[in-house]
């Protein structure tokens, strides 16, 4: 029998294991998202229509004391990752605007949070983020992903 | 009769009023009422009532429901004003519009309304949402409840009829924004164009002179420089003539104007006294707790200590003089305005009876000095503190520390402070921390984009403390000790120009901040590690910390947490500033604004826990006890984002 050499060997068999743990990859997220229904930040989880009325009630509501860099960013981002977006929709909510707490509708506070996902560079999708519980604890919040590079680089 | 026989008859009652009006006034809470909206004119939130104790709190049932939730265009979601119990009625206010209401103290019943009515100057208040409570007081023979609006009036009404009293002011009346100083007054707008002045604190009356604070908008971002003073008044409380006005940014020739460079003392504004005021009045002096002046993260404009920014000044009621101020933050960037009213108490130390005053604050040092002269009563020494790096700003290259009692808060945050319940937890919050400039306390605020790469300081406390309004704290006078309500917070300052923050309408300040707050830590837990919130019992014979308790169990968002599954827990507190009361055996507290809707009774020698009654929404604000045709009540009012404003009477079950 003909003895491959070590390096081949490694090679095969890193392009078997690569090709292996991206099918179980696949099949583990989108079996994940069968069983658990969840979305992430980076499907599409609200419409651009829905990121503007957010940055107008943003302006009129918010903009006064946070200048809308307080939520965008890697700090942002990361201290959220990995929670559901019922968690900072109920923050947001129970606190603000400080003057009067809770005094927005729920589908108001939705549309902020729509606008905050956007400038933080999370993709739009078809439809609104709804401002339900059940819907909110449907988005994961993920971080962006990052752009693959142009072709022919 | 003859002339001289009535005044005979007439003299002996008049001698025993003039004997008992000092002490009613010092013993607000006496006879089972609440006649300031800290109790007493001394802020203390005690009361000696004890039908409610130990044996039988835990019996505690909902009496009646107030509902306070449309008093304005929105319906209310919080609550933040806290009820006077005066010869067996309730006064309070309620909603934007900040409208006075008396309440029948069995039943709930409302007994009359007033609010003003609706202008321009309301619109463009920022403390509309933000009424305490209205002040008393005894005005030959009549009682008078005094209501300081949302439009910043000041309005005198027959506590009977809730009615303006016409011999006050205009009609019951006085327009607060006049007598200010050189300041235009529109008719409609008042001095809207010079600032932003308005109130949200009750008055306080003392010896006849109603004493008037005021507030202004947040000053973290503000884009000018200039502002009007918070210059606090004091008026006659049967006329409504002003008799004096202090002036907490000093004039030219004042004491004090020397600490501020160049003409800064001609355009700073703020340094208003927004909480409320305490006093005592056998002393004849009014207490006043000091704000930041503008801005509250820039001092580049107004470079100096400046007097009598986040300072406590003990002011002459009848003549609105100076006699002694102790400054707590010199040239203060961080916000650290004095958040509570001061407590007086009488204590006992090395053997010396004090009259002191304590005075907690967001920066987590209680400052304990004699009232009658100010001096401290352990020594509090000038230490270094770091400088800035922000263009144009100098720190003041000391800060005061009290040597006694132990600061009640984490001050100032190193990595050992970050939350670390796993190590993956700790590895991500110092990822998220990392990005900020670490320091001790009065560790100054940085730049957005600093050359050493951080994105901001990392400031602890924050803004929010520490201590603040809706927690304080509560004196005991009986055995001299201070309970304090602490939250575990910290900001991530971040310096922008004013161009970058404003755009198109950048002022006149140089530099601002992005905003308030601070950051999270990972997956959405707090990034500091618990207590996130206690209660702090500081002995005020000693100096010495008696106890410290978490102000209720781990939130259910932490102890249920993904990333903490199987993960032991120690009881964290919640992340609020808890609402306290003292009674003659019991400490009782609410958890505040985002805690669990509980009352929670220690007792108050220990900290053990007692007893916990539900109640319908958590409380938002100190609230009060009184006694009513012999039974005690507790009142406070309480809201969240699902339940509307209102306030709960709670009793023991009737027999």
């Amino acid at each position: 029998m003909t003895l491959l050499p070590p390096s081949h060997i490694f090679r095969l068999t890193m392009r078997l294991c690569c090709w292996i743990f991206c099918v179980c990859a696949a099949a583990t997220t989108a079996s994940q998202q069968a069983e658990t229904g969840k979305a992430s930040t980076n499907d599409g989880v609200y419409s651009a229509a829905q990121a503007d009325r957010g940055a107008r009630l943003y302006h009129d509501r918010c903009a006064a004391c946070h200048h809308p860099t307080q939520f965008t960013g890697p700090a942002f981002i990361l201290s959220w990752k990995g929670q559901t977006a019922d968690a900072l929709f109920d923050v947001i909510r129970n606190t603000m605007p400080t003057g009067n707490p809770a005094s927005l509708k729920r589908q108001e506070y939705a549309d902020i949070l729509a606008y905050i996902f956007q400038a933080n560079g999370l993709p739009a999708g078809a439809t609104d983020l709804k401002g339900t519980d059940a819907a909110l604890k449907r988005v994961v919040i993920e971080p962006p992903r990052r752009q693959s590079p142009p072709k022919g680089r | 009769m003859s002339l001289p026989d009535v005044l005979r008859w007439c003299a002996a009652p008049t001698l025993v009023v003039a004997i008992a009006v000092p002490l009613t006034a010092r013993n607000g809470t006496a006879n089972g009422e609440w006649r300031y909206w800290g109790g007493d004119e001394r802020s203390t939130r005690y009361s000696p009532l004890d039908q409610i104790n130990a044996g039988n709190v835990g019996k505690l049932e909902v009496a009646w429901r107030w509902k306070a939730a449309n008093y304005g265009p929105e319906v209310d979601h919080i609550y933040r004003a806290t009820p006077l119990y005066v010869k067996g009625k309730l006064y309070t206010v309620a909603g934007q519009r900040r409208t006075a209401v008396s309440i029948d103290p069995a039943t709930g019943e409302t007994l009359w309304m007033w609010r003003e009515k609706d202008n321009p100057r309301w619109e463009a208040s920022t403390r509309k949402n933000y009424g305490k409570a209205v002040a008393y007081a005894e005005v030959n023979g009549r009682d008078v409840i005094y209501l300081v609006t949302a439009s910043y009036y000041l309005v005198a009404l027959d506590a009977e009829s809730g009615q303006p009293i016409p011999s006050f002011g205009m009609n019951g009346i006085v327009d607060l924004h006049l007598g200010l100083g050189d300041y235009p007054v529109d008719p409609d707008r008042g001095t809207l164009d010079s600032g932003d002045i308005t109130a949200s604190s009750p008055a306080i009356v003392v010896n006849g002179v109603v004493v008037v604070g005021n507030s202004h908008d947040r000053g973290y971002y503000p884009e000018n420089k200039e502002n009007i003073p918070g210059h606090v008044r004091g008026y006659d409380a049967k006329t409504g003539r002003m008799l004096w006005r202090f002036h907490v940014v000093p004039k030219p020739g004042e004491f004090g104007i020397d600490t501020w460079e160049g003409d800064s003392a001609k355009y700073t504004g703020n340094v208003s006294s927004w909480a409320p005021l305490s006093a005592d009045s056998a002393l004849g002096l009014v207490y006043l707790p000091t704000d930041t002046p503008t801005n509250d993260y820039y001092g580049g404009h107004r470079l100096g200590q400046n007097l009598y920014g986040t300072s406590l000044i003990a002011v002459d009621v009848k003549t609105g003089t100076r006699k002694w101020h102790f400054q707590m933050v010199h040239h203060d960037i961080w916000n650290y305005d004095t958040p509570d009213a001061p407590k007086l108490l009488d204590v006992t130390v090395g053997g010396r009876k004090i009259p002191v005053i304590a005075q907690a604050t967001k920066q987590g040092f209680l400052y304990v000095l004699d009232r009658a002269t100010g001096e401290p009563v352990w020594p509090i020494e000038e230490r270094p503190t770091p400088r800035s790096d922000v263009p144009g700003e100098r720190t003041s290259p000391t800060q005061p520390f009290p040597t006694k009692p132990a600061p009640f808060e984490l001050q100032g945050v190193t990595e050992n402070d970050l939350i670390d319940f796993t190590p993956q937890i700790k590895d991500q919050a110092l990822t998220i921390a990392r990005q900020f400039r670490f320091g001790p306390l009065f560790n100054p605020p940085s730049m957005a984009k600093a050359a050493d790469g951080t994105r901001g300081a990392f400031v602890a406390p924050g803004a929010n403390g520490g201590a603040n309004i809706p927690g304080g704290a509560a004196a005991d006078p009986e055995t001299g000790v201070v309970y304090v309500a602490t939250e575990r917070g910290h900001s991530t300052i971040a310096m922008v120009t004013g161009k970058e923050r404003h755009k198109d309408q950048a002022g006149t300040s140089a530099y601002v901040s992005l905003g308030p707050g601070g950051t999270r830590g990972p997956q959405g837990l707090p990034l500091l590690k618990p207590p996130f919130g206690s209660i702090v019992a500081i002995d005020l014979n000693t100096g010495d910390h008696m106890w410290r308790v978490p102000n209720g169990d781990t939130p259910d968002n932490i102890k249920n947490h993904v990333a903490l599954k199987g993960v032991t827990l120690p009881v964290t507190g919640k992340p609020t500033h808890a609402n306290v009361l003292v009674t003659k055996t019991l400490l009782l507290y609410g958890e505040g604004r985002g805690g669990s809707p509980l009352l929670h009774a220690l007792d108050k020698r220990t900290g053990k826990e007692i007893a916990r009654v539900a109640l319908p929404a958590t409380t938002n604000t100190a609230f009060m006890t009184y006694m009513h045709n012999g039974r005690q009540y507790i009142l406070a009012a309480v809201a969240d984002a699902e339940t509307p404003a209102e306030l709960v009477a709670l009793a023991l079950p009737r027999q």
